[in-house]
């Protein structure tokens, strides 16, 4: 009970120590450094990762609630994407299925195990779906939820070059190829640019957590 | 006290979305099918925005905080990583890239053919999510 009490205490630590270094060099990840303190900071005090999960899982438990909390954005915002909904729809479709696609030909042509390739799959959502999915077609969420991040990680720092070079300049394309490829991650790196990419992200990032989960039906039996 | 009851409200949304994935065997997450019954709800007026925003606001701008254990905890599975790094590091580059050329391709081509016609003028209050 203690050691799953001071598990939850040094992530907190941890994750207020990222927020404010990351508020002072905004070019961190602040999702890196938080990772990085909390894995430092709990090899020196203990280092005994099983009871690190047992309490960290009363802190993951919230990204239920959070994405349910995603429904707020949605709704708001649904009007306002009423009449370009199709476009939207369709980049967000076309975009998922590339991204399944992507990662399964890899696996086919460089070969690997199966599990790996399941937990895959998802990378390119926001991480509580992608975990749920990951759970449900036989993957292992914590790798799924490794992945997701390096992809959003990787998906922010491609952006500027791969959409200059894509000659993609309007800005709700521009939010909505960040929000599909790269989630909340891509999402949060926009909000400095401008709000009209930040909203078409977002949206695009709930959009294709519920595409890719209908896409992945088909792989949980 | 509305911070505390909009929890409540999310909480029993996940809740309704998790039993309803494991009873009705629905092939989608709970936190998922619980999003979709909470969006119905505040766009059909049966749960008023103002009961949930704040506590929305909250979880979503801490979302980071919630996914550090498990992303932590992943150092047990390091061995299983190093055991194919080709294919996981170009699914991971390739990925992204692929997926935002396409993605940006496809809706700036569908925006060209229909803006003009319904210019939207809508104005749009910027709505990040943290991580």
């Amino acid at each position: 009970m203690l050691s799953q009490l001071s598990a939850i205490v040094v992530t907190l630590i941890g994750y207020k120590g990222a927020t404010t270094i990351s508020a002072r060099f905004p070019r961190l990840q602040p999702l890196i450094v938080a990772v990085v303190l909390v894995w430092l900071l709990w090899w020196l005090v203990s280092g005994d990762w099983e009871a690190f999960s047992a309490g960290g899982q009363w802190i993951s438990f919230w990204l239920g609630p959070a994405t349910v909390a995603l429904a707020v954005p949605l709704a708001k915002q649904i009007r306002e994407f009423a009449h370009i909904w199709k476009g939207v729809l369709l980049g967000v479709a076309i975009g998922c299925a590339v991204a399944i696609l992507t990662v399964y030909v890899i696996h086919w042509c460089l070969g690997s195990d199966d599990v790996l390739l399941k937990s895959m799959l998802s990378k390119s959502v926001t991480t509580p779906i992608a975990l749920e999915l990951a759970r449900s077609v036989g993957g292992v969420p914590a790798l799924a939820a490794f992945f997701t991040a390096l992809t959003g990680m990787i998906g922010v720092l491609v952006a500027r070059p791969v959409l200059k070079w894509g000659g993609i300049r309007d800005d709700w394309a521009i939010g909505i190829a960040v929000g599909t490829s790269a989630h909340a991650i891509g999402t949060a790196s926009l909000n400095r640019i401008s709000p009209v990419q930040t909203a078409a992200s977002s949206v695009a990032m709930i959009v294709a957590g519920v595409i890719t989960s209908i896409y992945l039906i088909p792989f949980s039996f | 006290m509305k911070l505390v009851s909009g929890i409540l409200i999310l909480l029993a949304f996940y809740g309704v979305g998790t039993l309803a994935s494991k009873w009705l065997h629905i092939p989608m997450p709970g936190n998922l099918i619980g999003m979709l019954l909470l969006t119905l709800c505040l766009c059909m007026g049966w749960i008023r925005m103002d009961w949930v925003e704040r506590a929305s606001a909250f979880l979503v701008r801490h979302m980071m905080l919630f996914f550090v254990p498990i992303i932590v905890g992943v150092a047990s599975y390091m061995s299983g990583i190093a055991k194919d790094p080709w294919t996981i590091l170009l699914s991971l580059v390739l990925g992204p890239v692929i997926v935002m050329l396409v993605t940006g391709r496809v809706v700036q081509w569908y925006l060209s053919r229909h803006k003009h016609k319904e210019e939207p003028s809508v104005q749009h209050e910027g709505r990040a999510l943290d991580a």
